[in-house]
């Protein structure tokens, strides 16, 4: 087995136009999040975030335990500080996309994957009180880790999917700052210093993970979940921290099996 | 599969790690909030401890005993202004919903030696206004250019239109006096305008870490001479103690042009570029987080000598007379 998976991750990427099945599922995201960033203040800023994220999922006609996903995310967040003198706003993008391997009917119903995802998000916190330090700048790429599983249970006359996926940056690289350094310093001034730095789990130790249930109506399906995303980096001497969780609701499209060549 | 499920759990865990500090909103609480974020900000501890026999600790020590639990916000307030105080630095600042903690003692100790009245007496009501910039020809062929301020914006063409339009004259006087500050790239770019070639105007460094000494390697400033029309002709700066922040680097960038002669009293200093913090009870705090230096590496949070000193006559000034634009037309003829 170990030796086919390369073997089969690089036939899949020859032959993503041959996929079986495919579904699509647009998520949109409301709950509270967490910022804090040290750059900006010492304190953790709290308040409501909303998302909306495209997950797209091909399972491929040759080899049917390998599958593409994509991830697309747009989130922004308001927040204040905890006595409600000062609020920041952040908003980001996020774009993941990888491969998974499927272990199919472990037990009734229930298949579990694992894979990798490479991924990169652009975003910005910016704090509506400071002077010449007023904003962070959020630019990064990364290697993940993903788990996950399904869990298909008939209730009656529905199907229900039970999804959930936990990716871990493993490694990968941020820009950041030093400790002390204006952003007029390293755009206006030009002087780069070491602000892209390498991340992995001894300086960024970030997980998300995503649980969700799709009903079946007709032929596509209305989509529940809560997600967490606890991500953290400690660059510079600085500390930082985005703990969002969210409910979500949506709906995927199921797409027709394709024949391959 | 449950020693996945137990993976997961132990991640769920572990990565909840890069958390805030414990940091209460009680009078002890925002005190050594406040202190921490100087003590581990601030970036002219080693100077002030060399000029002024800042012990940062020592402050501590000393304020923290004039907390008490009762004590009102308003009293609290004072204790923590008191001990910014001891920093000497007029971009030090600790803003609460009713008031503004400061340190103005950089101008406030000093003549003014400029007068709002005589200005307005040299400019006329026929005077140009160029952004931020008014300018006009003295009845002697000087050109005279006020910038008050570098707050608002100046545009290169702003700079360009009123320096062709002083073309014709013998030379400039460029009067900065009461100008606390602003953009640093509105400064940098009305210096620009008088040099031909990129020169070293001075160094600037920041923190890279919470040691008191910790900073990058200094790093050089250079001005780049501007696109649009430059200046050819003598110019003579007016400076005072006012003269702060943005307008202290300006005063830096434009004594290295060539031909340029600074006049009047040594300006207000403020060479530490201001960051915000805030404490637990909301109320923010502005500090020096990044030092600039002159082109011989000299600290200039004190301010800068002028070429020639020069005070405001008070008796010239009662007939009329500003002695300080006087004494630069003098130098201009």
């Amino acid at each position: 087995m170990r030796a086919r998976l390369p073997i089969t991750l690089a036939l899949s990427l020859c032959c993503l136009s041959g996929y079986a099945q495919s579904e699509r599922t647009t998520l949109f995201g409301f709950g509270r999040a967490n910022q804090y960033d040290t750059y900006l203040s010492p304190l953790d800023y709290t308040g409501p975030q909303f998302s909306l994220s495209n997950r797209t999922l091909r399972t491929l006609a040759r080899q049917p335990r390998v599958s593409f996903e994509t991830q697309t995310q747009i989130e922004y967040s308001y927040t204040k500080n905890p006595t409600g003198t000062a609020n920041e706003h952040a908003g980001a993008a996020r774009f993941d996309a990888g491969w998974s391997y499927n272990w199919r009917n472990l037990a009734p119903g229930l298949s579990l994957s694992a894979g990798g995802l490479v991924g990169t998000d652009f975003g910005v916190l910016y704090n509506t009180r400071n002077s010449n330090n007023p904003a962070q700048a959020r630019a990064g790429a990364r290697l993940s880790a993903t788990v996950g599983g399904t869990y298909r249970l008939r209730i009656k006359k529905r199907r229900l999917t039970f999804d959930y996926k936990a990716s871990l940056p493993l490694l990968g690289c941020m820009f950041s700052p030093q400790f002390g350094q204006s952003y007029y310093n390293i755009f206006s001034q030009g002087n780069y210093d070491h602000n892209i730095i390498a991340t992995h789990p001894g300086n960024a130790l970030s997980l998300r993970q995503r649980l969700t249930v799709s009903i079946p109506v007709r032929k596509q399906a209305v989509t529940l979940g809560y997600a967490s995303d606890l991500l953290q980096s400690k660059p510079h001497h600085l500390r930082q921290h985005q703990y969002s969780r969210y409910l979500l609701v949506g709906w995927t499209f199921l797409r027709q099996r394709k024949k391959t060549e | 599969m449950k020693r996945l499920l137990y993976l997961i759990f132990i991640l769920i865990g572990v990565t909840s790690c890069v958390d805030e500090e414990n940091l209460s909103n009680t009078p002890e609480g925002n005190f050594e909030a406040l202190w921490s974020i100087i003590d581990e900000r601030y970036c002219f501890f080693d100077y002030k401890a060399e000029t002024l026999g800042l012990d940062w600790d020592e402050v501590h020590a000393r304020y923290r005993a004039r907390l008490s639990d009762g004590m009102t916000s308003e009293q609290l307030f004072e204790v923590l202004t008191d001990m910014l105080s001891e920093l000497h630095d007029g971009h030090v600042n600790l803003y609460s919903a009713g008031n503004v903690a400061r340190y103005w003692s950089w101008f406030e100790d000093y003549p003014k030696n400029w007068d709002a009245e005589l200005r307005a007496a040299y400019l006329g009501t026929d005077y140009r206004l160029a952004s931020g910039l008014a300018y006009k020809i003295l009845d002697d062929n000087t050109g005279y250019v006020v910038c008050e301020s570098f707050s608002s914006a100046i545009g290169e063409g702003n700079i360009s239109e009123m320096l062709y339009y002083l073309r014709t004259t013998n030379g400039l006087i460029l009067d900065v006096r009461g100008n606390t500050g602003g953009e640093l790239t509105y400064a940098e770019r009305l210096a620009s305008h008088f040099t031909n070639e990129r020169i070293l105007v001075g160094y600037t460094t920041y923190k890279t870490g919470t040691g008191h000494s910790d900073f990058a390697p200094a790093q050089e400033e250079w001005l780049e001479p501007s696109q649009g029309v430059r200046w050819q002709k003598p110019v003579v700066v007016l400076t005072n103690r006012e003269c702060y922040s943005a307008c202290n680097l300006f005063a830096r960038d434009i004594r290295e042009c060539p031909g340029v002669t600074v006049l009047g009293d040594q300006t207000g200093g403020g060479s530490g570029m201001p960051f915000t913090s805030e404490l637990p009870n909301g109320w923010a705090v502005r500090y020096s987080a990044s030092p600039s230096f002159d082109a011989r590496m000299n600290q200039i949070e004190f301010g800068i000598e002028p070429d020639i000193p020069c005070q405001l006559d008070s008796v010239a000034a009662l007939q009329g007379y500003d002695s300080l634009i006087e004494t630069a037309r003098e130098l201009l003829r």
